[in-house]
């Protein structure tokens, strides 16, 4: 009978349920058919899941991004980025890429970036000569940059499943993040030669300046996030927390476009996001739960041994593996469920388990932007009212990008390393 | 009907304040805490926990009117594809499982909360007790069962799914 513990949660997630749900009934068909654990391991396990200090940084990132977000925060910085890149060919595309990367920086949701930079990029991409299918494919998929540049909420989520170091994973992701951001910029670029986009902007040592000095508070959240984290002053958790006390003060007392009733709003908006993302937390630890009570890593992992195969070899299936995750389910999800699945198979390998979280996160950040369950398109296509088959090949591109990309970042273990080595 | 639509509105109206003064709670216990360590060098043992407490809260309220709205996270791929008639039958059907599992959760929770109070157990530091921490899923996932079925209380015959219908 253990065969309903695989087919439950699969043949309801195709139906449509919520994908909590999907976990939970799962998991209950489990306990029912399966193992004769007492039945009130359920509401322990998913409030134990949920009960954790170091998730406690996901409402805290949720909320200052959402803050960031509504307010001219956003905006700042994406006038930073065009006295960066104005006057270069494919400049307004460069921007929307830069602006994820910096907005990143400060949001930990992939899709908050997504519809801060989205909302006031495609417009103007529209306007400025960039074709429809690729401006809703840039600002879909550049967003999914935020999940490995830090804060990361799925880094987050990963170092609590895979007991790893928050600030490691945070730093791991910069490299492999930056990395993607130079591929999508120089894909931006060819596209805008290949299709003669006009030139936007202009540069200028006193416009830049001038856009820095606008955006200086702004820049003050990162540093106070990584400053305290990595000088030891703050955990990811207290950060997060004082990073959402910063973005108030800057909001309502410094650049004075937030009130109080914005406030009220966002932490209620931001409540909700969080509960939307960690009730899958908890109904996927109570799947995850059963999956290693019943010894299917172990089971697994003897699979694996038995069929001899290098470690690239095992790298690869699991790129492959995630990247089909990754376009069904959520990253949450994923990694909550395939993180106790693959740990074992990967340290048996011996890959470092820093290095293996990134190639995780990379690989479902890509699944933020693809079908058919892409949350980053779900929110382009709510914000522009698009259908999906106009969004769908504007993302193939990136898709590729991405999938490229990969390849460094899997067989690369430094460019994931390097930067740990200095904390 | 109206009676219907009207508590569900009044209901998540109050969930979802209880879920933003939480996390306003929360952010201000952190912020506090900090202080409290590097200005005054005495931080706020209780300080962990009760943030701690405030996010199970946020959870479960807020996953309970996440249902009310219909806006969990799910695979819809099949839905939108299907005739309108069979999707209507598959959003039955998984409204009505869902109602099933929330309400086996409560069933299993209250026994959870039940044993709780029996032995009077607090936690750790903040010396909180933990029925009324795992009070949240009981309370969380009541609602989650509520709102479906106050959903088709009020709902007008023949409604689609809002997930389905963008």
């Amino acid at each position: 009978m253990s065969w309903v513990l695989w087919v439950t949660p699969i043949v309801l997630l195709c139906l449509g349920l919520p994908i909590y749900l999907c976990f939970l009934a799962g998991s209950i068909a489990a306990l029912l058919f399966v193992t004769s654990v007492p039945t009130s391991i359920v509401p322990q396990v998913m409030f134990g899941s949920v009960d954790s200090f170091t998730l406690l940084a996901v409402p805290f990132f949720l909320f200052t991004g959402e803050l960031m977000g509504r307010g001219a925060i956003a905006d700042r910085l994406v006038k930073w980025c065009m006295a960066l890149f104005g006057g270069v060919r494919g400049s307004l595309g460069l921007v929307t890429v830069g602006s994820c990367v910096v907005f990143g920086a400060i949001s930990g949701s992939s899709a908050a970036t997504v519809a801060s930079i989205g909302r006031m990029m495609y417009p103007q991409l529209r306007e400025n000569g960039y074709g429809e299918r690729f401006s809703l494919g840039l600002v879909t998929a550049t967003g999914a940059i935020d999940i490995l540049i830090p804060p990361s909420i799925m880094m987050i989520v990963y170092a609590v499943s895979a007991e790893q170091s928050v600030p490691k994973l945070f730093i791991g992701g910069v490299l492999p993040g930056l990395l993607l951001a130079l591929m999508e910029g120089l894909f931006v670029v060819w596209y805008a030669r290949r299709y003669g986009v006009p030139v936007t902007g202009r540069a200028s040592l006193a416009g830049f300046l001038r856009a820095s000095g606008n955006a200086g508070w702004a820049f003050s959240i990162p540093v106070i996030i990584f400053g305290g984290i990595y000088s030891g002053v703050f955990t990811p958790t207290e950060a997060a927390g004082v990073a959402a006390i910063c973005g108030i003060a800057i909001g309502r007392f410094i650049y004075r476009d937030t009130s109080w009733r914005d406030i009220w709003a966002i932490a209620s908006s931001s409540g909700l996001l969080t509960a939307q993302i960690m009730i899958i937390v908890a109904g996927s630890s109570l799947y995850a739960w059963f999956l290693t009570v019943l010894g299917v890593p172990q089971a697994i992992t003897g699979f694996i041994d038995a069929l001899q195969l290098p470690q690239w070899g095992i790298l690869l299936a699991i790129n492959v593996l995630l990247i089909i995750v990754g376009g069904l389910i959520d990253p949450t999800s994923a990694i909550l469920v395939l993180t106790p699945l693959l740990v074992p198979i990967v340290k048996a390998a011996g890959v470092d388990l820093i290095h293996f979280g990134i190639i995780i996160t990379t690989n479902l950040a890509m699944g933020m932007f693809t079908p058919p369950f892409a949350i980053n398109m779900f929110v382009t296509q709510s914000m522009f009212g698009v259908p999906t088959t106009k969004i769908v090949p504007g993302l193939i591109p990136f898709i590729i990008i991405h999938t490229l990309a990969l390849i460094p970042v899997t067989y690369i273990p430094a460019l994931s390393l390097l930067l740990t080595r200095f904390i | 009907m109206r009676l219907a639509a009207r508590a569900t509105r009044s209901l998540t109206t109050l969930l979802r304040s209880l879920a933003g003064a939480m996390m306003l709670a929360a952010i201000a216990v952190n912020f506090a805490n900090v202080v409290a360590r590097y200005v005054v060098l005495r931080p706020f043992p209780w300080a962990e926990e009760t943030m701690q407490f405030l996010a199970v809260w946020i959870v479960m309220l807020g996953a309970a009117v996440i249902t009310s709205h219909q806006e969990h996270l799910r695979m819809d791929a099949l839905l939108v594809a299907v005739p309108p008639a069979v999707r209507r039958g598959l959003v039955a059907f998984d409204t009505l499982l869902g109602v099933v599992i929330c309400l086996y959760v409560v069933v299993q929770s209250v026994q959870v909360v039940q044993m709780l109070t029996s032995t009077g157990q607090r936690s750790v530091i903040a010396r909180i007790p933990m029925n009324l921490m795992y009070a949240s899923v009981v309370l969380g996932f009541a609602f989650a069962t509520l709102f479906p079925v106050l959903g088709w209380l009020g709902a007008r015959p023949g409604a689609d799914h809002p997930d389905v219908e963008r």
